[in-house]
């Protein structure tokens, strides 16, 4: 049989087998990958394929068994004008075809990896964000840059080496463990990226003394101006957006959102009505509704799936974010999206509450792209595929508030490109 | 020390060309004239002050705050150029009749921009009275190379539509001056529609004239490009996201009494502006050129930018 096969046929025929060994090899990778039940599968697996291997090599069309490679087996049976394709191939073909496996592109968590050099402070910070127990864009970032300041008090520079080199790559050892427990929100990368700037900047013939010292302040001066000072002046703002009467409507647990409203009622005195809506697994309003009952705020908590019921009535829609995208969308806990997209289909104005070291210049113009899954060690989750952010068009979006002023989805852009220096 | 108010509305007066904020700036720029501050702390503080009794002094203070806050951003800026203090109140004056200047000449050059945007044959909607709209007219009928038809609407609470009516038509513009109610049934024999500006917000919506708004959204269902023709001095720091957003529009009264003064309506008490959101706006004709409503962020946050 080999020997009727023109040189043409031949080269097809390589070709098909050298796809078939990059797909086996491929099944097993992805088997590793998801981790669980692990051995046994991706070893069947890897028999099964050895099996389509050898049956391509012998030229026989017998592909009962075949699971990848159906489509190129029986492309290559009616090359060989042998035995059609029977309808069962077809059906596992379009099988195939028709799985989309929209979690591909996310990486599945992984097990914090703990170094010789790492600092205690910076293992335990690792553990509380898998767990959850840290949550929030700027919770998050601040918790990390007071470990930094931890990091910075407690190294010793080598006998052998000046403070701003060893240092850096110290600090990217860090990084990386911190890294392993869930991935960096983009306040934690804008944080860093500053943090190494400001490092690589030190002179080289200062003191490792007055160095340690120079960075410990300039770190607090950071959370002091990017993150607390520029929470007060969003929360400032975005009260006066309130009035008397007033329905709002919050969706998870954004601490500068819940500031602002505690803010209006008890300092503004403003009477108002917050709609809680929620959704599993973390639950996140409760914490919210816990927080603003606390003050005396009359709060309707509901799920969101109720949201259509309580919709009429609500004034405002309000939201922080994990990050705003260059091209305008808002990246924030999954759900927000279809709590906007609802909103602004009542003309309820959507107010996103952001601060500026939440501003990427990545552009993103869907969820599956980039996002992350809800650690299974979070407390109450037991699903492995729960994505923790969505994606809002900034059609959806009215206005966003940051502590450089108030603007269109639009100028996300401008505010990177002007304020550069200062981001 | 000079009254502020009674400046600010003697400059109107005096000239009916002059916009509100541009007659906020002079005033301002009068009272710096007369002062003798001791630090210059003192005196942003007196401008400051002066500033918030003339936005709180007069019933729509939109565009006037727009010219307050542009002239204090401008003061702060450039009060420690020298160091002493005549020199220094010398140049801020200099810069501020400058500024003034620049100002008034803002809507030849928005009606020179404007232009190309007046087409042969064309029939277009106007609402409310607008100077740069009624200057942008007058250039295109006097350029003798377009021949257009006019639809004024009545502009009612304010009822300057009629007295814009009487100036296009002295210009010999063929003119039609509609009631309010009754822009659904020209809206499709219009081709655009013009407004002009109280104040330009930054989301690149506009406060004008009550009504726009309606105006806007009928020519946005018909499909029909709506272009705001603003100086950028008109451009404020604000940015309502509805109509009750705006300061000193209250909210309307329900009664059900029926007397015969009732039936009056009361338009001293209506609010006599409203706010336009920017999707309803195809583009905004400006002394800095057309911009997108987008744009309009983009140079506030520039002029803003330190």
């Amino acid at each position: 049989m080999t020997q009727q096969l023109s040189g043409k046929e031949l080269k097809e025929l390589k070709k098909k087998q050298k796809q078939a060994q990059r797909q086996a090899r491929k099944n097993q990778a992805g088997n590793q990958a998801g981790n669980q039940a692990g051995n046994q599968n991706s070893n069947q697996n890897s028999n099964q394929n050895s099996n389509q291997n050898s049956n391509q090599n012998s030229n026989q069309n017998s592909n009962s068994n075949s699971n990848a490679n159906s489509n190129s087996n029986s492309a290559s049976s009616a090359g060989n004008g042998s035995s059609a394709p029977t309808s069962r191939d077809y059906a596992e073909t379009r099988a195939q075809m028709t799985q989309v496996n929209l979690f591909a592109g996310i990486e599945p968590p992984k097990a914090i990896m703990s170094k010789l050099q790492v600092h205690s402070s910076i293992l335990h910070l690792a553990l509380q964000m898998q767990s959850c127990r840290i949550i929030g864009s700027a919770s998050r970032c601040k918790a990390m840059m007071l470990a930094f300041q931890q990091v910075v008090r407690d190294y010793d520079t080598p006998s052998n080496g000046s403070f701003s080199r060893s240092f850096a790559s110290h600090l990217s050892q860090q990084i990386e463990v911190l890294k392993s427990g869930r991935g960096l929100s983009v306040s934690m990368g804008n944080a860093i990226r500053w943090l190494k700037q400001e490092t690589s900047g030190l002179s080289m013939d200062i003191s490792d003394e007055s160095a340690k010292e120079y960075l410990v302040e300039t770190i607090s001066d950071f959370i002091r101006d990017r993150l607390d000072v520029a929470d007060r002046i969003i929360v400032d703002t975005a009260s006066n957006h309130l009035q008397e009467g007033d329905v709002v409507l919050i969706y998870g647990s954004s601490k500068v959102v819940l500031n602002t409203l505690i803010h209006a009622y008890t300092v503004q005195k403003k009477k108002f009505r917050v709609v809680i809506a929620d959704s599993p697994p973390l639950f996140e309003g409760k914490k919210a509704a816990r927080k603003l009952m606390n003050v005396g705020i009359p709060v309707t908590y509901i799920l969101i799936s109720a949201l259509p019921y309580v919709i009429k009535g609500i004034t405002t829609f309000m939201v922080g974010a994990h990050a705003m995208v260059s091209n305008g969308n808002l990246y924030s806990r999954v759900g927000t999206s279809m709590v906007a997209v609802m909103a602004a289909a009542r003309s309820i104005p959507v107010l996103v509450l952001c601060e500026t070291i939440k501003f990427s210049d990545r552009v993103q113009l869907d969820a599956f792209s980039v996002n992350e899954f809800i650690p299974q060690s979070t407390k109450g989750n037991k699903d492995e595929n729960l994505i923790f952010f969505d994606l809002t068009d900034q059609k959806f979006i009215s206005k966003v508030i940051t502590e450089v002023g108030a603007l269109p989805a639009s100028s996300v852009p401008v505010i990177l490109r002007e304020y550069k220096q200062f981001l | 020390m000079i009254d502020i108010k009674e400046t600010y509305l003697g400059f109107l007066e005096r000239d009916n060309q002059l916009t509100k904020p541009v007659a906020a700036i002079q005033a301002l720029l009068a009272l710096l004239c007369e002062l003798q501050p001791n630090t210059s702390a003192e005196m942003i503080d007196i401008l400051q002050d002066a500033a918030n009794t003339l936005k709180s002094s007069v019933s729509n203070s939109i565009s006037l705050s727009a010219g307050c806050d542009l002239f204090l951003r401008f003061l702060t800026k450039n009060i420690n150029a020298s160091k002493d203090w005549d020199a220094c109140r010398r140049n801020l004056v200099q810069n501020g009749n400058l500024f003034a200047s620049r100002a008034l000449d803002a809507r030849s050059n928005i009606a020179r921009i404007g232009l190309p945007f007046v087409r042969d044959h064309d029939t277009i909607l106007v609402h409310g009275r607008s100077r740069a709209v009624i200057q942008l007219l007058q250039d295109a009928a006097m350029s003798n190379s377009v021949r257009f038809r006019v639809y004024i609407t009545e502009a009612r609470v304010c009822n300057e539509g009629v007295y814009m009516a009487n100036i296009l038509k002295k210009s010999g513009i063929p003119v039609c001056v509609v009631p309010d109610c009754s822009v659904g049934y020209v809206i499709d024999h219009t081709d655009k529609v013009f407004i002009g500006a109280e104040g330009v917000a930054e989301s690149g919506g506009v406060i004008n004239q009550i009504g726009s708004y309606q105006v806007a959204m009928l020519a946005k269902a018909a499909n029909k490009p709506v272009y705001v023709f603003a100086e950028s001095h008109k451009f404020v720091r604000m940015f309502p996201v509805s109509p009750s957003d705006l300061p000193g529009n209250e909210k309307l009264e329900f009664t059900s009494p029926v007397h015969p003064e009732s039936i009056e309506m009361n338009l001293e008490a209506w609010p006599q502006v409203d706010f336009t959101p920017h999707q309803y706006i195809t583009a905004l004709v400006t002394d800095l050129g057309v911009l997108t409503p987008s744009g309009v962020s983009e140079e506030l946050i520039k002029m803003w930018f330190d």
